[in-house]
């Protein structure tokens, strides 16, 4: 039986001009999303690379120089194109690129895309996961919202059921063919978005295995996304009397979940947890600085002094040894006040990522009225351009700051002793300083850090279908 | 005046329009609430830089006794006050910075620095009266207007109601604008409210309704077009939302695509590399390397270019400048691809109501590119003033005084 009813909403779909029109244009867009995102992400990653070829030969061509001021103009961290920043290029634009890895300073990431971009209205940011949030719903109601309505008007629901159609066959025959036309849609986005990027991994340097399970968790994210709209426009369509009234209803949901309600969402959690400005931020941290630093003096001090010259030597000194040794002192107290100031700035970056979170978390609840939102949370997160990301990112661009500024500081203090701010490192020296190898977080990671976004999501598939089954079983009675 | 009171009662017993106007109401009410207070929040913020940056500067200005010193240490706080009309346009404030801390170093390296601000929600936008009105509203509009004569067609009441109305098309025409005018109310209304005490100028909130009501009367001929073809109420509401697809969503995307490929920008991470080599080369090369290129700009510190220690301020000073004008070409260029490309979207705009509607607020807020573009003009001139005053001090060693330090340039803000 439900053969034949797939058969028959089949039949009726493709005889419905509208529907077919939109899965045209749905079509379209994608292929204009996905062609646009691969252009734009393959020219980020060009410039990407390039920007880091460049910079690595500016710095090991700087020839004899004293290390100190050599960690002034150090290196750059160029963040990496995420693996599917051309399904969902999420915060990429509105984040820095680049972070200056520069001595005494824990500097945030710099040149957004988004300044440099002509803008409309925010909406054309355009890309095959905006294509699919906003559009998407649409095809869905426009194959749907007659479906029992239309039925119950035309009087063929009565045909169906004195038939011997059972109401539920009947809601799950129009409900596979519905899901399934959009799931077949939303397959093949993914798929070609996530081969190409599986095309261009070579360069990239991410894992392929990576690659595919995050298209994976994409396809089910918005498999549920699609299961949730789909049962929703059933229900709609099964609770009034008409097909009209149906449409309006639904769209009316549209305009206000997917078009309005995310949007508002961001501005209530802004309000209710203000972004620090930078200027603020800033002062607040040079603050926190101050006050983190021991007198030169005190224990406290001693023992950082001692840590740096152990680590340096890399045995462990005698009680008096320290100040016997023959070494760079001005070199000791440049990398004492690194360690010293790395607490400080961890603290003042780790309280920020914190703000966002808890801006996060209040959209997390406010996607109780729209799962669209939670649908964003995932997106971002799998396709690895959410600020879960970019704090992986900013944390290990910091890591490496903190190598590279004590690979010269130690060099100066082991070998510069006597020389002061005279000592100059050989041109071969630039050769031993670490190179930043960054590997971003794997897919597991965007799973345990959105599992509450998925939680949310999973609910509302689930509380959508059994809604629709609950009241399908007397509504489609007739 | 039968007629209209007739439509109103008419209206106010169709209860999906009355939800659609009570939705456009609280859109409206929610977007001007927010704005307000986004704004008053960015007033705050200012408030208080304001004043820490003076009481810092006190108690720096008593700290040091050469002047070098004083222009390291110093920062300087610039900002770009909100209009009062900001509320309702937010535009470039979520993405381009509206304040920066400046000293007397190289400017490029810091002119660009990225603001703390959550960029999942500049990625979203802001939810302002722009967005209520230009991409809210005329979804509205359109489940409002699209089944006017439809829904009469497919009841079998048009001709009826056509033949007895005193003349054809009127009850038509005056149920749609008293719809098309409830909406506007429904918008135009909060704004006022919230705008008048807010301090926004009757001037400017005439313009932005002027904005408003040519944008919806723009989706009403849209609707009377689409009705045009005696389609059935679903076969309208389809269209209709599908033109709102494309006209405020495909075209806007088609531009900014075709823009950003018609118009290059130089690499912003280029401007800082190069800027950053051109600093840290300086400390290596001789010193002439650095004052000649100087000196070339400023002849008139030519008499004072020797430098005898291998540290001095001035040459420190003069070697940040360097590394300025060393990217000048770049950064010129950078900033003449932004405007051509803001003008090129203001041209091809026209193609797109809403964005053309989004512009116009934004212009309206002093909101748009050209207002950022105008702050970072600010910033550089206030730049330019404080090297202009340090030079003389440090070139001719001056030493430090509170006369001399009360002359130090002030930033000027843009309070209206």
């Amino acid at each position: 039986m439900i053969g034949a009813i797939i058969g028959k909403e089949l039949t009726e779909i493709r005889r419905d001009g509208r529907a077919l029109g939109l899965l045209g244009i749905v079509g379209l867009l994608l292929v204009l999303g996905l062609t646009t995102g691969l252009a734009t992400e393959n020219a980020r990653e060009r410039e990407v690379l390039q920007a880091q070829a460049d910079d690595s030969a500016v710095f090991l061509e700087q020839g004899e120089k004293n290390p100190h001021s050599a960690a002034h103009f150090s290196r750059m961290a160029h963040k990496p194109v995420a693996p599917l920043a051309s399904f969902d290029p999420g915060v990429s634009s509105f984040m820095g690129q680049v972070i200056w890895l520069e001595a005494h300073s824990r500097n945030p990431a710099m040149f957004r895309a988004a300044e440099d971009a002509p803008e409309l209205s925010r909406l054309e940011n355009f890309s095959i996961a905006g294509v699919l949030t906003l559009i998407l719903p649409l095809l869905v109601v426009l194959m749907g919202y007659g479906s029992i309505a239309g039925e119950r008007e035309r009087g063929t629901l009565r045909q169906l059921v004195g038939s011997g159609a059972s109401p539920i066959h009947l809601l799950l025959g129009k409900f596979i063919v519905i899901a399934g036309v959009a799931f077949a849609v939303l397959a093949a986005a993914v798929a070609i978005s996530t081969s190409f990027s599986l095309l261009s991994l070579s360069e990239s340097g991410f894992s392929g295995g990576d690659l595919v399970l995050r298209g994976l968790s994409l396809l089910f994210v918005y498999g549920l996304y699609i299961v949730c709209l789909t049962a929703v426009t059933l229900l709609v369509s099964m609770l009034v009397a008409e097909a009209r009234t149906a449409l309006l209803l639904l769209l009316g949901i549209w305009v206000v979940t997917v078009v309005g309600l995310p949007r508002l969402s961001a501005s209530i959690a802004e309000q209710v947890y203000p972004s620090p400005d930078s200027a603020t931020f800033w002062e607040d941290t040079r603050a926190s600085l101050q006050a983190n630093r021991p007198p030169s003096e005190s224990e406290d001090y001693v023992a950082v002094e001692r840590e740096v010259v152990e680590r340096a030597l890399g045995r462990e000194l005698r009680v008096d040894e320290l100040d016997d040794l023959e070494i760079n002192r001005g070199a000791l107290r440049l990398e004492v006040s690194e360690v010293i100031d790395q607490e400080a700035y961890n603290a003042a970056y780790a309280e920020l990522f914190a703000n966002y979170e808890k801006q996060k978390n209040l959209r997390r609840m406010l996607s109780v009225l729209s799962p669209t939102i939670a649908l964003q949370h995932l997106s971002r997160a799998y396709s690895g351009t959410d600020i879960g990301a970019h704090e992986h990112f900013s944390l290990e661009a910091e890591r490496q700051r903190n190598d590279i500024v004590r690979a010269m500081n130690e060099d100066m203090m082991l070998n510069g002793a006597g020389e002061s701010f005279g000592y100059l490192s050989p041109p071969e020296f630039w050769e031993t300083v670490p190179e930043f190898d960054y590997r971003p977080p794997s897919v597991a990671t965007a799973w345990s850090e959105s599992a509450r976004d998925l939680t949310i999501l999973l609910f509302w598939g689930l509380a959508a279908m059994a809604a629709m089954f609950w009241f399908g079983a007397d509504r489609t009675r007739v | 005046m039968s007629g209209l009171i007739r439509e109103i009662r008419f209206l106010a017993s169709d209860r999906a329009a009355l939800l659609w106007l009570g939705i456009a109401l609280l859109v409206a009410c929610v977007s001007v609430i927010l704005g307000l207070r986004e704004i008053a929040a960015q007033r705050a913020v200012l408030n208080d830089l304001i004043e820490i940056d003076y009481a810092e500067r006190e108690v720096l200005d008593t700290l040091y006794q050469d002047w070098g010193d004083v222009a390291y240490y110093t920062f300087h706080l610039t900002w770009d006050s909100p209009s009062d009309f900001a509320f309702a346009a937010l535009g470039q404030r979520d993405t381009s910075p509206w304040k920066h801390q400046i000293r007397a170093l190289a400017l490029e390296g810091q002119i660009y620095e990225t603001d703390a601000e959550n960029p999942d929600f500049a990625l979203i936008g802001r939810f302002d009266f722009a967005f209520a009105a230009n991409l809210l509203a005329p979804l509205l509009l359109i489940l409002l207007l699209h089944d006017l004569r439809s829904a009469e067609r497919t009841a079998g009441r048009y001709e009826l109601l056509s033949a007895t109305a005193a003349s054809r098309g009127s009850p038509w025409f005056a149920r749609a604008a008293l719809r098309t005018g409830a909406l506007a109310l429904c918008l135009i209304g909060p704004l006022w409210a919230g705008g008048l005490p807010g301090g926004a100028g009757a001037s400017t909130l005439i313009l932005a309704s002027l904005v408003v009501i040519l944008h919806i009367a723009f989706w009403w001929s849209v609707c009377v077009l689409v009705d045009r073809y005696g389609w059935t109420s679903p076969v309208n509401l389809t269209a209709l939302v599908g033109a709102w697809l494309a006209l405020a969503v495909i075209v806007p995307a088609a531009i900014k695509i075709s823009v950003e490929a018609a118009v290059p920008l130089p690499d912003g991470g280029e401007i800082l590399l190069t800027q950053r080599e051109a600093v840290n080369d300086a400390w290596d090369l001789p010193k002439a390397a650095t004052m000649e290129p100087f000196i070339e700009r400023h002849p008139e510190w030519a008499d004072y270019t020797e430098v005898g220690q291998p540290f001095e301020w001035k040459w420190y000073y003069a070697f940040q400048q360097v590394g300025d004008q060393t990217v000048e070409p770049l950064s010129q260029a950078y900033h003449d691809g932004r405007i051509g490309r803001d003008r090129l979207v203001g041209s091809l705009a026209w193609l797109s109501p809403p964005a053309l509607a989004e512009r116009a607020m934004q212009a309206l807020a002093d909101t748009n590119v050209a207002a950022t573009l105008a702050y970072e003009q600010r910033v550089r001139a206030f730049h330019k003033a404080l090297r202009e005053y340090y030079y003389p001090r440090l070139f001719r060693g001056e030493p430090v005084s509170t006369a001399s330090l009360e002359q130090r340039p002030q930033f000027q803000g843009n309070e209206s």
